[in-house]
């Protein structure tokens, strides 16, 4: 506390009354009570848990399928209805395009550097469809 | 103001119980609304900054550390919430002849001599400090209205302890200098 109000040279003071001070308008508190009630701070966390959750799991069942996946098409059994899907599959002779670094002069890189530029181009447009999916969403 | 009560209160909020923010509102209100007013000057205004100060308040409780009271730091979210708020607006200036020239212009019904003095003196006041910067106002309302030393009033407005002097120094030689040409000028309108 200072002591402005016992300074006699203090001419200003003299103006100044400290009891003076402006009240706060008549349901000041209820409003701001109502506003503090109305947080929606703990559901926002919640949303955005939810949301940031969504995404690794869907990342880790795409990769769970795929291994199961690679497991089945290494090791096919006759008996389950698995196998059947896998053998008709097989039947399509699905053969992945052979690309002739020849035709590209001075190209000196293996194919399996395109099939993985390919690839990551595909993931990239992957990716980039779930972040336009899940930021509409977020809006 | 007793902090002892505020901290009680504040653990009881951090425990989970929200409506013991209402005695924390209810102890500070007139406070947090007399400074936010002082700086911006206007009821409407002071009132918004007033609220959302209170619910800055609420929102970052979990930040406040205790060093001060809490309203030191309440006032602190007040004052850069009504100094922003001002910076952003249109500047509003003022002249003389906008304060009415007659004491007896705040006679109200009932009220005595006493009192409309009192009352002139007070809207002389305001109206002076309408006429500073809203540093000047902070610094003038924090150290008259509210009281407190130079200490509290650098740790509010983050401004060092040399400096609240100085300019403390500087706005109440302004607020005089206005006070005085008013009351001249009402002279010569009463001659």
């Amino acid at each position: 506390m200072n002591s402005s109000t016992h300074n006699e040279n203090d001419i200003l003071g003299k103006y100044i009354n400290p009891e003076r001070i402006e009240k706060a308008p008549e349901g000041m508190a209820e409003k701001i009570m109502t506003r503090i009630q109305l947080e929606r701070a703990p559901l926002i966390i919640t949303g955005r848990f939810r949301l940031n959750v969504v995404v690794p799991v869907m990342s880790a069942i795409i990769t769970l399928t795929l291994v199961l996946f690679a497991v089945l098409f290494s090791s096919p059994s006759d008996n389950t209805v698995i196998s059947g899907i896998i053998k008709s599959i097989r039947n399509l002779n699905f053969t992945i395009p052979e690309i002739k670094m020849d035709t590209f002069s001075g190209f000196s890189l293996p194919a399996t550097v395109i099939y993985l530029v390919i690839g990551f181009f595909i993931l990239t447009l992957f990716d980039r469809a779930l972040n336009i999916m899940f930021n509409r969403r977020r809006k | 103001m007793d902090n002892k009560g505020d901290i009680f209160y504040i653990g009881q909020v951090l425990d989970g119980k929200t409506n013991a923010f209402a005695y924390i509102v209810e102890r500070h209100k007139d406070h947090a609304y007399n400074l936010a007013l002082r700086i911006c000057g206007n009821p409407e205004e002071a009132e918004e900054i007033a609220q959302d100060s209170f619910l800055k308040a609420y929102r970052s409780l979990t930040h406040f550390k205790m060093r001060s009271s809490f309203a030191t730091w309440l006032y602190r979210i007040v004052y850069n919430t009504a100094v922003s708020l001002v910076r952003t607006r249109k500047k509003r200036v003022l002249s003389l002849e906008d304060f009415p020239a007659d004491a007896t212009d705040f006679i109200g019904s009932g009220s005595s001599e006493e009192e409309a003095v009192e009352e002139y003196r007070s809207s002389l006041v305001n109206f002076a400090l309408q006429k500073i910067s809203e540093e000047e106002r902070a610094l003038i309302t924090l150290y008259y209205y509210e009281e407190l030393s130079i200490e509290e009033i650098s740790d509010i407005t983050s401004i060092s302890k040399s400096n609240v002097k100085v300019k403390l120094f500087r706005a109440r030689q302004k607020m005089i200098g206005i006070i005085e040409k008013i009351e001249k000028k009402n002279l010569i309108y009463h001659e």
